[in-house]
């Protein structure tokens, strides 16, 4: 046994093996805290875009769609945020137990914990409009458009009463142009008799249109959402009639 | 010599602190842990006496290059067994193979016979006529993940912190261990009776 002593000191001294400076620990320390606390910003950033998507998920529409809620549910689900959520907060896990103390908490409650902040402060995040603008540019990415797909195709089926697209060309606020996500050109006409809604059209702007397929180039509409973000609650109202089967549509207002 | 008494009198944390200002210091941290080291190692991975050297020897360098990550708050004890348990661990990583955990007939004294008879409630049951040999026997065949708390809990006698620090587990993790292998001993020592 005495040889072991004798052979480590022996090799310390031959190797000039020092001991690793203290700094190097704190910093390593230091870095793992400042880890947990960007794996917590992206969590709170995927739990925002959640609500964002939930909140502003077309829930009124499965009946237009021939869909149960159930389906729709499944189909709409915002499941790559809800990874990211579940990576980041796994993250949070792994940097908090690599941690000089981690070890003393319970693996669940460290979960529970970052599971709870994240969603706080994505509900803040969310409150700020932050989610609303980058799911905005999030959905200028083909890449992002693809990975929901299923969610765009919804607005890909004008023989179902759904369109979306953007507006090329406006003749009046009843009378309009649209290339949809297919590029085909749509004449969208809406009924002059409807009071005006609140949406501001202008060309560039994408829509989303419910209402019915006329022929192969002309849709009449019944309702005109914006592509991206919250409705307005007036569209909301007149939506309701549309699905209760009154029809009523609020022609969009011309941005002079 | 009076000197090296001094030395050897002195705290583990003092003598980190005087490692740290000469290296010659580590000779006293050394001869008071290889011991105690070689014996845990030995039972929680059946390796040979050269294996175990070698291994003790990477255990000293590396517990030797981290001495600035010691945290005083916690017993240097637990501090140096954590790195002897990982680098057990690794060393059987890199090897591919499994550790063998195992109590052995001369680490189970009397007193600690009667510490697990006691602490797992079956003083009454045994006293007449299971013999160590037996307790030995249901020990050994616990599962892996309960051996070593119950090691490191009645052979080398630590409490459920220092346990939680050598194993970086949660002292409530522990306590569960603990329990789970009281419930499986239990078992085990019925099952033997009838």
């Amino acid at each position: 046994m005495k040889n072991i002593t004798r052979r480590v000191l022996e090799k310390i001294k031959k190797d000039e093996i020092k001991p690793k400076p203290r700094w190097s620990f704190v910093m390593k320390n230091y870095s793992l805290w400042v880890l947990f606390g960007i794996s917590i910003i992206v969590g709170s950033i995927a739990a925002s875009l959640i609500l964002f998507i939930l909140r502003n998920n077309e829930w009124d529409l499965h009946p237009v769609l021939g869909t149960g809620l159930s389906k729709f549910i499944l189909l709409t689900f915002p499941y790559f945020w809800l990874i990211i959520l579940a990576v980041f907060i796994y993250l949070t896990y792994i940097e908090i137990k690599r941690t000089k103390t981690g070890y003393k908490y319970n693996p669940l409650l460290i979960v529970l914990i970052s599971f709870l902040v994240s969603i706080t402060l994505g509900s803040g995040v969310y409150a700020t409009g932050l989610g609303e603008r980058m799911e905005k540019v999030l959905n200028r990415s083909p890449l992002y458009q693809r990975m929901f797909f299923q969610k765009q195709r919804m607005w890909e089926m004008p023989g179902s009463g759904l369109i979306g697209g953007t507006i090329t060309k406006i003749d009046s606020e009843y009378d309009f142009e649209i290339e949809d996500l297919k590029g085909n050109i749509f004449h969208i006409i809406a009924d002059e008799e409807s009071p005006t809604g609140n949406l501001i059209l202008q060309e560039g702007m994408e829509v989303k249109i419910i209402g019915e397929k006329i022929d192969e180039e002309t849709f009449k509409a019944y309702e005109v959402r914006p592509f991206f973000g919250p409705r307005k609650e007036i569209i909301r109202e007149e939506h309701k009639n549309f699905i209760k089967g009154e029809r009523k549509f609020s022609p969009p207002r011309i941005s002079k | 010599m009076q000197e090296n008494d001094t030395i050897k009198k002195k705290l583990d944390k003092e003598l980190v602190s005087l490692t740290l200002k000469n290296q010659d210091f580590f000779v006293y941290i050394m001869e008071r842990y290889q011991e105690k080291l070689f014996y845990y190692i030995r039972k929680i991975s059946n390796l040979d006496k050269e294996d175990i050297e070698d291994l003790l020897q990477e255990i000293f360098i590396k517990a030797y290059q981290n001495l600035n990550a010691f945290d005083p708050n916690m017993k240097f004890s637990s501090w140096i067994y954590r790195i002897a348990h990982n680098q057990t661990i690794d060393h059987f990583r890199k090897t591919k193979s499994r550790p063998q955990i195992a109590f052995l007939e001369q680490d189970i004294k009397e007193e600690i016979l009667n510490n697990v008879k006691s602490d797992f409630d079956i003083k009454k049951e045994i006293e007449k006529k299971e013999t160590k040999r037996e307790v030995l026997d249901i020990l050994n065949n616990l599962d892996d993940k309960y051996k070593e708390v119950l090691m490191l809990k009645f052979i080398e006698e630590k409490d459920y912190k220092e346990i939680s620090d050598i194993l970086k587990k949660p002292i409530g993790t522990v306590s569960t261990l603990i329990n789970r292998a009281k419930k499986q001993f239990k078992k085990e020592f019925n099952i033997n009776k009838i």
